[in-house]
């Protein structure tokens, strides 16, 4: 393996982790369209910055630090959610602690395997996801109500929505493969683009659906939609559990992306490999457990990818870009 | 060394050899001139030998008349340019090289006054002839199958590809058996730096013996854990000539009807050779159910434990009623009941591989029909597991390659495993790590799930052959794999 990725695994990944963790918190925070359209566009900026930046994570150790410990908190927050997610969804019996082997386990056998495999999956369940989650939503266009997305905005939120932007994590994907991925700035600004664009609209449905009351009321506003679901003639009654399976999918691929970086990022500070997985599974599942119940995780992936961030999408690709400038 | 010491030499080493033939005899119009010569009984052809170099040594060669303008100095050329009436002739390097020519089927003969060594190519085993295949059956099409002869599985593949680009290079593999092998591939088409390393490969192997082609097939892989097939095997001579024109390498090995084509990806499990007979509409669709039974044939099992034991609600009411209703007298959980059954059902079909193919279809009816019925009477296992036990070995054997089929067999015991632990989310993950193994696998730079994924997407748009097969225009078959090192590994 060679972990290079070429444009259309990069697009697969920045595309289908949107349609994982991504949409699934920006329905719980966002509160109005504005508030959405504000989020997903400071989202853009902070997917633009990276972009243009040549920040190579692997060749500075305490970058590796850094990122590692970042991506080990990330993960451990993405699995929790998950596996909330798992027992409240899909309704899933099988406890907490079994859910959550399994997710660690999973993401470290694919941190195992290395970050090529990882983009090759994401292109291979690329478009299964894609038309999957296109086709919830489509059908429930005709059942939003305008009278449903709420207007009302308070612009003295504005920093703070703009900072939210940073929930969006396409940028710190950008940032975790720019070592990787061959493709070109032309490419990975249109995957930027279209994975906004979707989460708009997947956003703007479950608004128009639900209301903002509706949203307030339900733990994951994102599954309500889901259970509408319904292809004529499917032997399976449940629909909804096959389109939760591709936003499952959706977020194992995200939680891929920074556990296998992590990997790689420990490996580069004299950890060998092996053992570096072998501590993010056991890190992985222990620190999930440091938060309870549906609301607390999400409050803490948000506060934790708003916080770090700043540090790690916006300040330390801007000191490599204005460096480089310099040189 | 002398004529006498290679003889001596020669004796020594076929020291109780009951099948070798050696003899020593004059030649020459004075029958002044000994040779010795040596091969091993019914591992030659005995009528070309004696026809052709024999009779013409002890005979023809005798009649010559002594005072014709010959130049006797040179006993070696005189033979081999007028005793033996054979082209394939040729100098062995040494004494041990010709021993081992002795030991593949050809005939050693010294010559008095000479120290160079000939080997007469005189190879006649006992052979098969060419039959039909047994595991890759087409309805329509060639009915040709390799047998154990390399050199007939070679003409088998040159009848195809009738061009000077056919490479045919010759390797041995083995330290003590000594296998031959014909490393082939066209020239121009294949990649070069593929071909060095297989043929740097064949030189470092360090077994004994190469028993077969799946011998040699798992000392070459690159992922020896893995139980997914990473070289193909293909006992269909067109398979292999169609392979070659793709790209592709063959590697014909000696006592094995089933030739080596590597590199192999997925989809070329997938693909069978009468998909290319038959018209593209029907073989497409076949091609996909072939996917689809594929997917069914490792996860199915899988499925219905996540969906029974955790996620009943996902099934209509009526069906899990019933499935219930059924399920009501059987006292084995559901787990053990599948797993029972997949094992019983193992178990019948490695009885049926083993004996005799007349009594094959009682096994059938004793094992599938009797036992089954009996065992759904008895409530020993419910109705639904049979079927779902059986829809699973139906789809297995929709897939045309039966390394395959063995991969998802084993595959399909992991996917109970993590269903079995943490139900629908258990099969999901357990998909993902199975798709996650396949994605990390590479047949000989090239990615395993290619060209879904791991090639470039100028390859990919290629690439038509694979879940579709579309109607022919130009060339039958893309060239995937040709040059292969300048796209994959992006």
């Amino acid at each position: 393996m060679n972990n290079k990725i070429s444009a259309s695994q990069l697009r697969a990944i920045i595309i289908t982790s949107a349609l994982g963790m991504e949409i699934l918190i920006l329905p719980i925070v966002v509160k109005s369209l504005q508030e959405l359209i504000i989020i997903l566009a400071s989202g853009f900026l902070f997917g633009i910055v990276p972009l243009f930046s040549d920040i190579s994570i692997n060749d500075s150790r305490i970058l590796c630090i850094i990122y590692s410990v970042k991506n080990i908190l990330v993960s451990a927050l993405m699995a929790k959610i998950m596996s909330d997610v798992i027992g409240n969804v899909l309704h899933n019996d099988i406890g907490e602690i079994r859910t959550l082997l399994f997710i660690a386990l999973t993401a470290g056998y694919c941190a195992y395997k290395g970050f090529e495999p990882m983009a090759r999956t994401a292109q291979m369940f690329f478009w299964f996801i894609v038309i999957g989650t296109l086709y919830v939503y489509l059908m429930s266009v005709p059942d939003i109500r305008l009278n449903n997305i709420s207007l009302s905005y308070d612009i003295r939120r504005a920093a703070s929505s703009l900072l939210m932007g940073l929930v969006i994590n396409t940028g710190e994907i950008i940032v975790l493969t720019k070592h990787y991925a061959e493709g070109s700035k032309k490419t990975t600004l249109v995957s930027v683009i279209l994975s906004l664009l979707l989460s708009l609209f997947i956003c703007f449905t479950v608004m128009g659906r639900l209301g903002t009351r509706g949203m307030e009321n339900t733990a994951y506003p994102l599954f309500e939609i889901m259970y509408a679901a319904d292809l004529p003639g499917m032997f399976i009654k449940r629909q909804e559990a096959i389109f939760i399976s591709l936003w499952l999918v959706s977020s194992f691929l995200s939680l891929f992306v920074y556990v296998t970086t992590a990997a790689d990022y420990m490996s580069k500070l004299d950890i060998k490999r092996n053992t570096a997985v072998l501590w993010l599974i056991v890190l992985v599942f222990l620190l999930s457990f440091f938060y309870d119940g549906s609301t607390a995780p999400v409050a803490a992936y948000c506060m934790l990818q708003v916080i770090g961030g700043i540090l790690t999408v916006l300040i330390i690709p801007l000191i490599y870009i204005f460096g480089r400038k310099k040189r | 060394m002398s004529y006498d010491d290679y003889k001596k030499y020669v004796e020594d080493k076929f020291k109780d050899w009951g099948d070798i033939v050696k003899r020593e005899f004059p030649v020459g119009a004075k029958r002044n001139i000994k040779v010795f010569i040596a091969y091993i009984d019914d591992m030659v052809n005995r009528n070309m030998l004696e026809e052709q170099v024999i009779k013409n040594l002890m005979v023809n060669v005798r009649i010559a008349p002594p005072n014709r303008d010959v130049d006797y100095s040179d006993p070696y050329d005189l033979l081999v340019n007028g005793g033996v009436t054979t082209a394939d002739v040729k100098t062995a390097k040494s004494i041990d090289e010709a021993i081992l020519e002795v030991m593949s089927g050809n005939t050693l003969l010294l010559i008095e006054n000479s120290e160079d060594i000939l080997v007469i190519s005189s190879k006649g085993f006992p052979k098969r002839g060419v039959d039909k295949p047994e595991t890759e059956i087409a309805v329509q099409g060639p009915q040709e199958a390799f047998s154990e002869s390399i050199r007939t599985n070679t003409a088998l593949i040159r009848r195809r590809i009738r061009s000077t680009s056919l490479k045919c290079v010759q390797k041995k593999a083995g330290k003590i058996s000594q296998t031959d092998i014909a490393l082939m591939y066209m020239e121009g088409i294949a990649d070069d730096k593929l071909v060095d390393k297989i043929k740097n490969m064949l030189d470092n192997i360090d077994v004994d013996m190469i028993y077969d082609s799946g011998y040699l097939e798992q000392l070459m892989e690159e992922s020896a854990i893995s139980p997914f097939p990473q070289i193909q095997l293909t006992e269909r001579p067109d398979k292999t000539a169609s392979g070659l024109i793709e790209g592709r390498i063959a590697l014909v090995v000696d006592t094995s009807p089933f030739v080596i084509l590597l590199p192999a990806v997925l989809s070329s499990f997938y693909q069978a050779s009468e998909d290319y007979y038959q018209r593209w509409e029907i073989m497409s669709f076949i091609r996909i159910i072939r996917y689809i039974a594929g997917f069914i044939a490792f996860t199915l099992p899988g499925f219905y434990i996540a969906a029974t034991l955790y996620s009943p609600s996902m099934l209509p009411t009526e069906l899990v009623l019933a499935m219930a209703g059924a399920r009501q007298k059987v006292p084995l959980p559901t787990v053990v009941e599948i797993v029972i059954l997949e094992l019983i059902f193992e178990a019948l079909r490695e009885a049926g591989t083993r004996i005799p193919a007349s009594i094959g279809s009682t096994l059938g009816i004793v094992g599938g029909i009797i036992i089954g019925q009996a065992a759904v009477d008895a409530n020993l296992v419910s109705p639904m597991a049979v079927i779902i036990i059986s829809i699973t070995a139906i789809c297995s054997f929709a897939i045309p390659n039966l390394a395959l089929v063995s991969a998802y067999r084993i595959t399909k015991y992991f996917i109970i495993l993590t269903s079995a632990l943490a139900g629908m989310f258990g099969f999901i993950a357990g998909v993902m790590i199975v798709i996650l193994h396949l994605a990390g696998l590479k047949s000989f730079g090239v990615s395993y799930i290619a060209p879904f994924s791991g090639v470039k997407e100028s390859r990919y748009k290629k690439a038509r052959d694979t879940v579709f097969r579309f109607p022919y225009k130009g060339n039958m078959k893309e060239r995937f794999y040709k040059k292969l090192e300048e796209d994959t590994d992006e």
